[in-house]
């Protein structure tokens, strides 16, 4: 009895040791993977800042109009002023 | 068997030293090691709010930029390092070496780096340098709102801190709240799990939405430059607004200042002489003196006026600006012509305590509460301190100051239906997209009543179509406003070579959609106010009728 719980318990901790360095070798590639994560996160932040930001410039007034007048689109837009009609407008109707 | 109780009792002994050493370290030792060199505390910084326009467009949005810095003791060839830095930096050589051969254990070299540079530094290989991220604000139309914006320097603890404009009154808002990260980690910079792990969420800070179009403020911008050049001013501003809100659409001044170079700037260029100086507003006063005197039923517009020439108020002699009178005139005529001696009859009728009553009624003297950082106020003088001839000048509007934020809005109160409003430029407060807060239009009192308003729309109708210049109109609109070529005084008297002209409009003039204030202290070509402040607000007007498709009554 006594030699079957020895080894019983030799077995537990030899189990859990073997748990332990399991668990503790995951845990180390989990923090690199997380610290690659956080990086790539912070790359995409700063990506979509710069996107962002080109969007921006682009959509600018001061572009726009710069690209506007290297195409040709100069003239400055003017109402047209429709004239009074001098005659009353007949409409034809069955009485 | 003795071989495995050999190595039971190794595995034994092992066990039992590492919990005695725990046993020791933490209870026993604990103090020794409170200190904790694997737990990192970090703050998470918050991105500073955003500005965009009434149609979400980017006003003043957020970029990374990177500072390079060295650790010159991790630099193994220093000349080349400095060579290949110069090569591409172009900041000299001497410089570079200065902070390099510091002996320093950090040194910043450069600030501001985008990302093309970086990456283009880190494509040197040189050891020794390294980056650090900095958050600084971009403004997608360059100077376009300067005044609006206002900048974002440092302040002592090198914090960032918006100074005028927007960046100043909603500084707080806008810069959010800081979380802080408590981490441990390894030597190697990864978690570690049985460790502290706490994370404190912070805050980015809230994005304004502007009442601003940044259209309208672009025309204006662009439109005021030509005038500066045109007209030779020391400086220049307008302001377009929409009347029954006192909602700003546009706001600009030259000279101004880029808000990404601040720093390149005269001090002097930062104040928004809008809101930040004050002046003696001329003939555009009138027209509040003459709606308190249609309101208290004083005159009515077609009281008769005997204009048979100059007024005299004790020592001193009114007169009209080009000294023709024209006898028997309306009191509308008396708007029309602009006379300052009809305006002193009116000041009269309305009487002393209730033109004082009015200046009050009308905002002159108090702040406008606009939502820029700093307004100016000046107090109007006690009424004891007040003379007969200080009357007769406040009711052409000399003798007396404001700004000129002051004067639209007291304009406005004439032609929206008496009511006095306050300005402001944020509609809204919003946070990772949702709103958060927003700006009610707030009624500060009412000064008029609705018939004066709808009096004084038509008398400042009539007053722009029988105006003795000839200007260049919109065809087909009912447009209202007045003139004002005020002097300035120097020394304690008026120069007559220096003038602050203005033009204060508005249109359709049956229901006003905007307001529009145009103004050029000290033009050379002309002193006037109709043939520099007027032609400038017409030029403007015309593209915000096109812009809104508002169509000819």
């Amino acid at each position: 009895m006594k030699k079957i719980l020895t080894r019983c318990g030799g077995a537990v901790l030899l189990i859990m040791l073997l748990a332990n360095v399991y668990v503790y070798t995951k845990t180390i590639v989990l923090g690199d993977k997380i610290v690659k994560l956080e990086t790539k996160i912070n790359q995409l932040k700063l990506e979509n800042s710069e996107y962002e930001k080109k969007i921006a410039s682009f959509n600018s007034l001061q572009n726009l109009n710069a690209v506007a007048g290297s195409l040709g689109f100069t003239e400055k837009a003017k109402p047209m002023y429709i004239e009074n009609f001098q005659y009353a407008l007949a409409t034809s109707h069955n009485e | 068997m003795n071989k495995l109780r050999a190595l039971y009792v190794f595995y034994l002994v092992i066990i039992c030293t590492i919990v005695i050493k725990l046993f020791v370290i933490q209870i026993l030792a604990s103090e020794q090691f409170l200190g904790n060199d694997y737990l990192q505390t970090l703050k998470i910084n918050p991105l500073r709010g955003s500005m965009y326009d009434i149609n979400k467009q980017p006003l003043v949005s957020n970029q990374m930029t990177y500072k390079l810095y060295a650790e010159p003791k991790n630099i193994k060839d220093k000349d080349e390092t400095i060579r290949k830095l110069d090569g591409l930096l172009h900041i000299g050589e001497v410089t570079l070496s200065a902070k390099i051969n510091s002996g320093k254990s950090w040194v910043g070299i450069m600030p501001g780096l985008d990302k093309k540079t970086k990456d283009s530094v880190v494509a040197l290989k040189l050891k020794g340098l390294g980056f650090d991220e900095e958050q600084v604000r971009f403004y997608p139309e360059a100077s376009l709102s300067a005044h609006l914006t206002g900048f974002v320097g440092k302040n002592i603890d090198g914090d960032n801190v918006g100074y005028f404009g927007l960046e100043g009154f909603y500084d707080k808002d806008l810069s959010g709240l800081p979380g802080i990260l408590k981490t441990e980690r390894d030597l190697f910079g990864n978690p570690i799990f049985v460790g502290i792990q706490n994370k404190m969420e912070g805050e980015n800070g809230q994005d304004l939405i502007l009442s601003i179009d940044k259209t309208v403020q672009f025309i204006a911008k662009e439109k005021l430059a030509k005038g500066m050049e045109k007209y030779q001013a020391k400086e220049g501003c307008v302001v377009v607004a929409d009347p029954n809100s006192m909602q700003i659409i546009a706001l600009t001044c030259l000279p101004d200042f880029d808000p990404s170079k601040y720093g390149e700037s005269s001090n002097e260029n930062f104040k928004n002489p809008i809101i930040s100086t004050v002046y003696e507003p001329g003939s555009i006063f009138k027209p509040l003196i003459m709606a308190a005197a249609i309101n208290e039923n004083a005159v009515r517009p077609n009281d008769i006026y005997d204009e048979e020439g100059p007024t005299h108020v004790g020592k001193y002699e009114i007169q009209t600006w080009d000294n023709t009178y024209e006898g028997k005139i309306t009191i509308t005529r008396i708007l029309e012509k602009s006379s300052n001696p009809g305006m002193v009859y009116i000041g009269q009728k309305l009487g002393q305590k209730k033109l004082l009553e009015y200046l009050q009624k009308y905002g002159l003297g108090e702040a406008t509460d606009i939502d820029l950082q700093g307004e100016a106020t000046v107090k109007l003088k006690p009424e004891k301190l007040w003379h007969e001839i200080d009357y007769s000048t406040a009711t052409f509007g000399q003798g007396l100051v404001v700004t000129p934020i002051q004067m639209i809005r007291a304009f406005a109160a004439v032609i929206n239906g008496g009511k006095l409003l306050r300005p402001y430029v944020v509609s809204e407060l919003d946070g990772n997209g949702i709103v958060k807060k927003k700006i009610q239009t707030k009624v500060v009192r009412q000064v008029l009543d609705e018939r004066t308003s709808i009096i004084m729309r038509g008398m400042l109708q009539n007053t722009v179509d029988h105006a003795e210049a000839k200007w260049d109109r919109p065809q087909g609109y009912k447009i209202g406003g007045k003139t004002g070529t005020a002097q300035v005084a120097v020394g304690g008297r008026y120069d007559a070579s220096k003038t602050n002209a203005s033009f204060i409009g508005f249109a359709p003039a049956d229901k006003p959609r905007f307001i529009i204030l145009t103004m050029f202290k000290e033009p050379q070509t002309s002193q006037w106010g109709s043939e520099t402040a007027a032609p400038l607000f017409f030029d403007i007007l015309r593209e915000l009728l096109l812009y809104y498709n508002i169509a000819p009554e």
